[in-house]
């Protein structure tokens, strides 16, 4: 497991794990 | 964000600009890309499907057989992580590695690609003092 320091993610509106998780499914990754 | 000052990268650009927001991760179980032979680790655990089709195109070139399944990489791990892709964006070395400098050769600076979301406390925003302003 590793701790990362704090991540830049450019965005217009604001992220969040709701929008953002079914996202990386649908375009990404098969369901698991 | 040194990076993206130094590239004059344009915030305001509606097409890949915004804001930018800091993301605070918790731990997570990352793949580690720090050197061509963790990525031939993670080949040789996670070859991609089509691999033999992509090589049967080519007798001369082998490039791709470095690709990954990412989709069942990401079944085991939360994201990869790429400390320092700049030593091996060339080649670096006397044991010249040409498929995996293609891959690194893909980023700049430090990069992880996060499979799923695994932040946690609310996004901040930053601002990007340019320094030649």
């Amino acid at each position: 497991m590793i701790k990362l320091p704090t991540q830049v993610f450019v965005s217009h509106s604001k992220p969040e794990a709701s929008k953002i998780t079914p996202l990386l499914n649908e375009r990404f990754w098969k369901p698991l | 964000m040194r990076w993206l000052d130094g590239q004059n990268y344009t915030l305001d650009d509606p097409r890949w600009g915004g804001d930018l927001w800091l993301l605070e991760p918790k731990e997570a179980n990352l793949a580690v890309v720090a050197h061509p032979s963790d990525l031939r680790e993670l080949c040789a655990s996670y070859p991609h499907p089509e691999l033999d089709h992509f090589n049967s195109l080519s007798e001369r070139v082998k490039s791709f057989e470095l690709l990954v399944d990412w989709e069942r990489l990401s079944q085991d791990y939360d994201g990869l992580h790429v400390p320092n892709p700049w030593p091996w964006r060339f080649g670096y070395g006397d044991d010249f590695d040409y498929a995996a400098s293609m891959f690194f050769y893909t980023m700049d600076a430090e990069c992880t690609c996060w499979a799923r979301w695994c932040f946690e406390g609310e996004p901040r925003i930053a601002s990007l003092e340019r320094s030649n302003a």
